[in-house]
């Protein structure tokens, strides 16, 4: 066997056994339990380090390991699961093994004392092992497959206090809410598999179909947008997202693992692996979910005191980012803001993790039970008792909000850059996407320092609380150091130039352009920015390019120019959005020349806080429009069933075979028993009393009747 | 006036008295009377038949009437004997209260 | 003269058959059948049955009719008129002989009976009922004589007196009243008293008296 292919196959049985064990003999260890999780893990991590090494020597289109099997075959129908490793394969591999390793360090602390410790482990081990399957997958079923047990693994976490309401409530929408986007993703996937000659589930056999092959392009397209619903529902875009919020009600650093970095990335890595078949027209439906997820979440994310809601938002706002990214070509920018997005929102998370347990042993030996520990109004000026946890935060936020030095600046920069380029080829109504980006980076910047302002700085709101504050033990501070480094931009860039678009840096070349078979450039397209292209060549240097102005200049190709020509333009604007945003927030909350509440009056009178307070309301309308009628109409149907059809219609069968039967006891044991059979016996009874009487005794009788007989015969043969 | 027909036509009224005699009469030694009655007119036939119908030489009615009255006396005999056990046995020689084999 | 005597005959012989079978009394009805049998034994001087005719009063009256008699006065309580009472099949009775009567006498009448035309008295008959008994009926008259026999040896058996032992056993096992009646009237018979109700065993095992 080969040992690459051992290695790989350990990403998935790892983590699978450790949720084995720690479900069943987890308990054994009691505490110490951990110890053995992170051993795993940490074995995993190194692997995905290896293989890390090598992708910054691997061309974007190099595959490091492809196997596969055949997993079940009825008649013409084939199902094989296999391996796929790439570059972006390995990059993700290095992502979530990083993120759960330092998840598995942080919930020895933050779990400490929990009944149910192994049991969380467990749970951990049985998400790394699902999301590994994700990333790993080289055929669209198995996505598929591991897309449910990741699905399944996010219902068991959240609900892992499963005693609390919320909790319990929370983890079923979750997975409800997948559920209703994997359909989708179901029908798209069985259309791509019936489309063409050859039927196959493999991506790259999928990829091969289209790129040789005439498919209808409204097929494709809803193919395509179909199976990006499996991304809407798992990455929280907007008709779906109502679960990440609500999920928050699981233990912190799972949140972290799960709802920041891994398993929403999930559905930005499909439609990644998926590239290649989308249309342009499913391209662009993908950019309005995305452009309007990230404006939407974000408005929402302004006016929550949660401290974690406002994370869960941002997430989703996040997620929304990368799925504009992909929706306008940018395929190497959606992968990047990615793979920043899961270091600083993990970070981000972990630290809010930490404020929380601060405040909540302060609140537990105050005795307080009913102050909120994750209410930001009841913080205040923690920087001071909780300095490492502050600035791990600090330096995430400024990740996020897209400042200079920063990673996030970069992915997002980016992103920002792809979307201008879009709008400066298309015009028209596509104008609504750098809108909403930039708009979105503003709020994004706005809420994010918000956040830092009310939780850190200024007086604590509540003294008491205040007082019994201290910093996280080190096993719980040492992931957030370790992720706010990776929240640098130097990691990716490559050069300590803070503005760069880190085009020449390894990711970039790692992770190349993408491909796209299905969208072709018109002649038109091709000419004017063949222009471009040398003038360009120029300018670049070291950029590894091998296409010549022909008629293979391929529409990512076309992309990636534009955005790297639209890059400066993005840069001011986002850098002048970034900075007003911070300004505002720095005004409202830092120095409190502006009051937020008569602002928040202002924006009352267009019900405009109301409707980001209360979310838009898409729960309730979801209530009344689906849940609603849907019980009503369900209560009807199990009234029809259960009164009419099983208590009226059924039973009555029964009560009147009881009926019956008791009718035909009465008459099978009164007539026919009583009457007609012992009728027999009682007319033969009765007969022979009658007849006992001829034999009187008297023999004189019997004479008689002798002689009687004899008449009688001589009467009768005289007749004759 | 003494035709053969006088003679059957009476012995037929003593054989109807006699089985009158033996269905309806409750005591014993009268059903007797009765059978004896039944096996006169027996006798009349025969010696009549004898007297009508065949020469004088052959007498064989006679003879049979001869052997019917030694049965008569014979069964007599036995019957009275039997009348008398009974008598003894239950008391009376009422048939009807000879009933002990009654169903 | 002669049919006068024969209708007088044929009547006497009707009507004292007829009281036999009527009398409620016994001895009128063992009485009429004597009157009845000396009327047939006159039938058969008439049908020139002569021998027949002792035979028949030799025989019949004289022997059956006084052992007839001899069971009369022996089953009955000679202190009080032996009445019996009304038999229930009276009617029936009359019916059924009536009827027999009538079939046979519509028999008789219709049917041509194969008469012989001139049939003149002859000599007495007993030697030739003697020569027939001897000759031609040999066999029946000997069959006869071991039938009388065997009529005489069980009479004489049926109606003798028990042995004692078996007395015992029988008023052991029955404790029937009408047997103890029975052999009270027995005892009341023979020793011709009336006696108080006793233990009949006692008496019977210690006494004796045989009546043969």
């Amino acid at each position: 066997m080969d040992f690459n292919l051992i290695l790989a196959l350990s990403f998935l049985f790892i983590p699978i056994s450790l949720f084995v064990y720690q479900l069943f003999f987890g308990h054994l260890l009691k505490h110490d339990t951990w110890y053995v999780s992170i051993v795993g893990i940490g074995f995993n991590l190194s692997v995905a380090l290896t293989f890390f090494y090598r992708v910054f020597f691997n061309h974007p289109d190099d595959v490091f390991l492809h196997e596969s099997f055949n997993w079940l075959t009825t008649g013409n129908f084939n199902l094989d699961l296999g391996i796929f490793i790439d570059n972006i394969a390995a990059i993700m591999l290095l992502v979530v093994s990083l993120v759960s390793f330092l998840v598995h360090l942080y919930s020895s602390e933050y779990m400490r004392g929990d009944s149910r410790f192994s049991r969380y482990y467990a749970f951990l081990g049985l998400f790394t092992f699902s999301m590994n399957g994700i990333v790993l997958a080289d055929s669209i079923t198995m996505i598929y497959i591991f897309w449910e047990l990741v699905g399944l693994s996010s219902y068991l976490i959240i609900g892992f206090w499963f005693e609390k309401n919320s909790a319990a409530s929370a983890s079923k929408k979750a997975f409800l809410t997948n559920r209703v986007g994997d359909i989708g993703m179901f029908i798209g996937i069985m259309m791509i598999y019936f489309v063409g000659e050859t039927h196959s589930f493999n991506l790259a056999d999928i990829i091969e179909k289209v790129k040789t092959t005439e498919i209808d392009s409204t097929y494709l397209t809803i193919a395509g947008i179909l199976i990006f619903m499996g991304a809407v529902g798992k990455s929280a875009q907007l008709p779906l997202h109502i679960w990440l919020p609500d999920a928050m009600a699981g233990p912190t650093p799972a949140s972290a693992m799960i709802h920041a970095a891994t398993m929403v990335a999930a559905g930005v890595y499909l439609t990644l692996r998926i590239f290649p078949i989308l249309t342009f027209d499913a391209l662009t439906y993908i950019a309005f979910t995305g452009a309007c997820t990230a404006l939407f979440a974000s408005i929402i994310a302004i006016t929550q005191n949660d401290i974690k809601k406002v994370l869960a938002y941002s997430t989703v706002s996040q997620l929304g980012y990368m799925v504009l990214a992909v929706g306008v070509g940018s395929y190497m920018a959606a992968f990047f803001h990615l793979v920043t997005h899961a270091m600083f929102k993990a970070c981000l998370f972990l630290a809010s993790g930490s404020v929380i347990h601060s405040m909540h042993h302060s609140l537990h030996e105050l005795h307080d039970h009913d102050t909120d520990p994750q209410d930001m109004r009841n913080m205040g000026g923690l920087k001071n008792k909780m300095p490492i946890t502050y600035l791990g935060m600090l330096i995430t936020t400024l990740a996020i909000a897209g400042v200079p030095f920063f990673s996030g600046f970069v992915s997002k920069d980016a992103i920002l850059a792809g979307t201008l380029a879009h709008y400066f080829d298309h015009g028209g109504f596509t104008i609504f996407f750098p809108i909403a980006g930039f708009g979105a980076a503003t709020i994004t910047a706005f809420y994010m320092f918000r956040l830092i302002f009310l939780t850190f700085h200024g007086k604590p709101k509540n003294e008491d609380i205040y007082k019994h504050l201290h910093e996280s033990p080190k096993v719980m501070t040492v992931p957030l150091i370790v992720l706010s480094a990776l929240s640098l931009g130097l990691f990716y860039t490559g050069s300590l130039n803070p503005l760069s678009d880190g085009s020449h840096g390894w990711f970039t070349k790692a992770v190349g352009n993408g491909h796209n078979y299905v969208i072709k450039l018109d002649s038109h397209h091709n000419e004017s920015h063949a222009d471009t292209h040398d003038i360009h060549h120029g300018e670049a240097h070291g950029y590894d390019n091998h296409h010549t102005p022909s008629s293979d200049y391929s529409f990512t190709e076309h992309v990636s120019h534009a955005a790297h020509a639209a890059h400066y333009t993005a840069m001011y604007l986002s850098l002048t959005v970034a900075g007003l945003g911070i300004l505002l927030s720095f005004l409202f909350y830092q120095v409190n020349k502006l009051n937020p509440d008569s602002f928040a009056r202002f924006f009352n009178m267009f019900k405009l806080y109301d409707l980001s307070k209360n979310k838009f309301y898409i729960d309730e309308i979801y209530s009344n429009i689906l849940y609603k009628p849907f019980m009503f109409w369900s209560s009807i149907f199990s009234k029809i069933d259960w009164d009419y059809y099983d208590q009226t219609f059924i039973d009555s069968i029964g009560k009147i075979t009881l009926f019956t039967s008791e009718k035909s006891t009465k008459v099978d044991y009164n007539w026919l028993d009583q009457k007609v059979v012992d009728g027999f016996g009682n007319l033969a009874n009765y007969m022979s009393l009658k007849m006992k009487k001829l034999q009187g005794g008297v023999v004189q009788s019997y004479i008689l009747g002798g002689l009687v007989a004899i008449i009688l015969i001589t009467l009768i043969v005289q007749q004759i | 006036m003494d035709n053969l027909q006088i003679y059957l036509l009476l012995s037929s009224l003593l054989f109807s008295l006699g089985i009158y005699a033996v269905i309806s009469r409750q005591n014993a030694v009268a059903i007797l009377m009765g059978i004896e009655l039944v096996l006169n007119s027996a006798n009349i036939n025969f010696i009549a038949f004898n007297r009508f119908t065949s020469t004088l030489n052959h007498l064989d009615g006679h003879i049979f009437a001869i052997f019917v009255i030694v049965l008569a006396a014979a069964e007599a005999a036995v019957a009275l004997a039997i009348i008398i056990n009974l008598f003894k046995n239950i008391g009376s020689v009422n048939v009807d209260d000879a009933s002990e084999l009654k169903g | 003269m002669g049919e006068i005597i024969f209708l007088g005959l044929v009547v006497i012989i009707a009507t004292s058959a007829t009281w036999v079978v009527v009398s409620p009394n016994l001895v009128h009805s063992a009485v009429s059948l004597l009157v009845t049998l000396f009327g047939v034994a006159g039938l058969y001087v008439f049908l020139y049955a002569d021998f027949l005719a002792a035979t028949q009063v030799v025989i019949y009256v004289g022997g059956i009719l006084v052992l007839i008699i001899f069971g009369v006065m022996l089953t009955n309580k000679i202190d009080k008129p032996v009445i019996e009472s009304d038999s229930s099949n009276k009617i029936i009775g009359a019916l059924i002989s009536g009827f027999i009567f009538s079939i046979l006498s519509i028999i008789i009448i219709q049917t041509k009976w194969p008469v012989l035309a001139n049939n003149t008295e002859g000599p007495s008959t007993v030697e030739l009922i003697g020569r027939l008994i001897l000759g031609k009926y040999l066999l029946p008259f000997e069959l006869i004589s071991i039938l009388l026999l065997a009529a005489l040896i069980g009479a004489a058996l049926l109606a003798r007196k028990k042995a004692v032992i078996e007395e015992v056993l029988e008023s052991g096992i029955e404790n029937n009243e009408e047997i103890h009646n029975s052999e009270e009237n027995d005892k009341n018979d023979d020793e011709d008293s009336n006696e108080a109700l006793e233990e009949n065993e006692d008496k019977k095992v210690e006494g004796e008296d045989v009546d043969g």
